[in-house]
């Protein structure tokens, strides 16, 4: 019995057997990842951060576009990213954006909108206020 | 569409006589084609393009877009997939109708509106199945207040390319659906005998439509988040046994089917594992799609991938029963 079943499996064109053990070799490489992670990859708390990424004068203020890196292994959610200015009129002027997640080791783009068109990046103070689990 | 049915007509024709010639009468002018394997003998005339009628036209066109209807509601109801149309990249958009093109001339080739013979009524009933589905999707959104005529262009035109996509499928599909069920059509897709590249073709096919169902949608990253390798592990085991369950339930009845005499090894090597990774291939194109994996390093990658692959490779797997 086992001796046709063999022949059996012989019989198969050889594609089906190479496609068979790329196959077995790509799912293999992706379980070995896997469990590095599990067993060594340790899921660390978000260790979040936030720097600006460029500045564009708009026609109406000033467009600051900022990342958010998670250095962290876990997913941080309702992350809420701040920044704080002196207005022109010596005035401080805060403003946050929220973002829904920021996964571990991920960034994440967005931008804050100034009215006036004189901001530079010296002037920003850039800080995360906080963040829940998913 | 008349005269592909002709030409369909003509083989089927010849099949039952093998030595004839076949006189395809066309709109313009007769073409005489001799038969593979004929010799001589009388011609046989075949129907005329208006002898297809208007009817049948209709019938055809209805069921296509009665496919694309039932394939891509769950989609046209779901309210990131009419995001999506507004801020994705209309490269990645192009993409995806573009790898999509070639996946629907050849499952015509396999399921079609209608029982093409040749690579050009494919490409024919393909572009159809697309068209259609464009013309559906449109009506849809725009009763369901999701897209307004007075729109621009490129927002129109994102918003209706991403949800086509699964509703061509389904126009594809509408003939072993419906024309099953109404008995037509002598050959039944699912018992036609499917070489090894056809079940795997197929399998990606399953895997891209169940995918598209909920690649799009919150709820599948923030399952993502909420796992842990372990979890993912363990996601990935299950998919795969699931698939191999599969793969026996449904038999594979095409051309590279199991046999009771195969140890069990055998099919998980030649079919599981190859259509897992098809799934996971079929969940990476998608997430890309739609820009689930940008600012992601390799870890969430994995990981995001093996949580749309846990649909897409049941959906491979069931492909057979699905399609």
């Amino acid at each position: 019995m086992a001796e046709g079943n063999r022949r059996e499996a012989g019989h198969r064109p050889a594609i089906e057997w190479v496609v068979g053990f790329v196959s077995a070799a790509l799912v293999s490489c992706i379980i070995a990842f896997l469990a590095y992670e599990a067993l060594f990859g340790g899921a660390t708390p978000p260790d979040l951060a936030v720097s600006i990424d460029r500045v564009d004068r708009m026609r109406n203020g000033t467009l600051v576009e900022v990342i958010v890196r998670n250095d962290g292994g876990r997913t941080a959610a309702g992350v809420v990213a701040q920044v704080a200015t002196m207005g022109a009129a010596g005035q401080r002027i805060r403003k946050t954006i929220r973002f829904d997640y920021v996964p571990g080791h991920a960034t994440r783009r967005g931008a804050f909108l100034f009215d006036d068109a004189g901001i530079s990046p010296a002037d920003l103070q850039l800080s995360i206020d906080g963040f829940t689990e998913p | 569409m008349g005269r592909l049915n002709g030409l369909s007509e003509a083989h089927a024709a010849a099949a039952r006589e093998p030595e004839a010639f076949l006189r395809v009468s066309l709109p313009s002018r007769p073409v005489v084609r001799p038969v593979p394997g004929g010799r001589s003998g009388a011609p046989v005339q075949v129907r005329r393009r208006d002898d297809y009628g208007i009817a049948q036209l209709a019938r055809d066109v209805g069921r296509a877009g009665g496919g694309a209807l039932i394939f891509s509601l769950p989609m046209l109801m779901t309210m990131e997939m009419w995001d999506l149309g507004l801020y994705l990249d209309p490269v990645r958009l192009l993409v995806l109708v573009l790898v999509t093109l070639p996946m629907l001339v050849l499952l015509s080739r396999r399921i079609g509106i209608e029982s093409t013979r040749n690579w050009r009524d494919d490409c024919l009933d393909a572009a159809l199945a697309l068209g259609i589905s464009a013309v559906v999707c449109l009506v849809v959104l725009v009763l369901f207040g999701v897209v307004r005529l007075d729109e621009p262009a490129d927002v129109l035109a994102g918003k209706i390319a991403i949800q086509m996509v699964p509703a061509s499928i389904g126009a594809l599909l509408a003939r072993s659906q419906f024309a099953g069920s109404s008995g037509e059509g002598n050959e039944s897709p699912r018992e036609a005998r499917e070489p090894y590249g056809g079940e795997l073709f197929l399998m990606g096919i399953g895997a891209l439509f169940l995918g598209l169902n909920v690649a799009p949608t919150e709820e599948m990253m923030l399952i993502s988040y909420q796992m842990s390798a372990w979890h993912a592990l363990g996601l990935l085991a299950l998919s795969i046994g699931l698939m191999h369950a599969f793969v026996f339930a449904v038999g594979f009845a095409g051309g590279s089917p199991t046999s009771p005499e195969e140890p069990w090894w055998s099919p998980f090597l030649r079919l599981t594992l190859p259509g897992y990774v098809i799934a996971l291939a079929m969940s990476l194109f998608l997430l890309w799609v739609f820009a689930r994996l940008d600012g992601q390093e390799a870890g969430s990658i994995v990981m995001t991938a093996v949580v749309l692959a846990f649909p897409s490779a049941l959906g491979a797997a069931a492909a057979r029963l699905v399609l």
